[in-house]
């Protein structure tokens, strides 16, 4: 099973991948740097993708918009999603999880890498 | 700095911008301390100067900041996401890092070794260090009582934007501050505002 990070930043995704793997994740990461990006890995993927994480604003694209398009699919919908952004408000986090009230979570950068393995805890096996 | 939550229900300019520069400076010396562990050697001055707009957009130069060549990233603050898709910004924050110090203020702030010959590498540290500065900078305005901005992707260039930045056209003047680092002058930043209002 493969994990999915899908963020504009590269660094983001660097680190992210890095504390993935530092903890010992044995999952294949993908990555894509925006939603159409995600959206094709996600076509070829499908199946074998068991969590993705989300950067809440990419450009074109922005992470909500992308989770707003797999939970109107079902297919893709079971696919949990943990939201990662810079922004701290409550507002963008309720709008987050009204587009998604399953959304499996929704974390601040920066981030210490264990926020991240609790809420992903359920999802993947270390 | 005081709490309290200021009126600032008035037309023209932003005349608060003063306390909204003040905010980002809190903001940004809690970022660096809860990042990096940074300490800043002094408290940033503010200085008031002209926005220099082009074709609607606002100017940015990073050439004069540090005399040598610099990475820059914007974001935009919008009041909301309709204002976002129709590109109405609200203000502007500009983050200047010169390009020697990017890797290892990257290093300092937990990202690990930066490859500094990679230019996309370059390029992208300085814009996620933008978002995260905006974003600890839209959360300390909702701790002073103001409303929640949404902020836009960060755009990196280097030296400077031909076509500029997006900003609220109401605004004339925009804040710049440097911030140094064991005695040297390392961040400048320039923020923009339009009124904005409080809950």
């Amino acid at each position: 099973m493969k994990i999915l990070i899908v963020d504009d930043s590269l660094l983001d995704r660097k680190l992210l991948s890095r504390s993935l793997t530092n903890a010992g994740v044995k999952n294949e990461i993908l990555q894509a740097e925006n939603g159409e990006a995600a959206l094709g890995i996600i076509a070829q993927h499908m199946d074998e993708i068991c969590l993705m994480f989300c950067d809440y604003q990419m450009p074109n694209m922005s992470g909500i918009e992308l989770m707003e398009g797999l939970v109107s699919v079902p297919a893709t919908a079971r696919i949990p999603i943990i939201m990662i952004t810079a922004s701290a408000n409550e507002e963008s986090k309720q709008a987050a999880y009204a587009v998604n009230p399953n959304l499996a979570g929704y974390i601040v950068k920066p981030y210490k890498p264990e926020e991240i393995l609790a809420a992903m805890k359920p999802y993947v096996q270390f | 700095m005081s709490n309290s939550k200021p009126d600032i229900f008035f037309d023209g300019e932003n005349q608060d911008l003063w306390l909204l520069s003040k905010i980002l400076i809190s903001a940004v010396k809690k970022l660096l301390a809860q990042k990096g562990d940074i300490y800043l050697s002094q408290d940033p001055i503010v200085y008031e100067k002209e926005i220099v707009p082009f074709a609607g957009r606002m100017r940015i130069d990073g050439l004069e900041k540090f005399g040598a060549r610099t990475i820059v990233s914007a974001i935009s603050f919008y009041m909301d996401k309709g204002h976002m898709d129709s590109q109405r910004a609200l203000g502007a924050l500009v983050v200047y890092i010169p390009e020697d110090y990017i890797a290892r203020f990257m290093w300092l702030l937990g990202y690990g070794r930066i490859d500094e010959d990679d230019e996309a590498e370059i390029l992208d540290s300085c814009g996620t260090a933008a978002n995260l500065i905006a974003g600890f900078f839209v959360k300390e305005l909702s701790s002073f009582g103001y409303i929640h901005l949404e902020m836009s992707h960060f755009e990196t260039f280097i030296n400077s934007s031909i076509n500029g930045i997006d900003f609220s056209p109401a605004e004339v003047v925009k804040h710049e501050m440097a911030f140094f680092i064991r005695g040297d002058k390392r961040l400048v930043m320039e923020l923009t505002m339009g009124r904005l209002q409080s809950y």
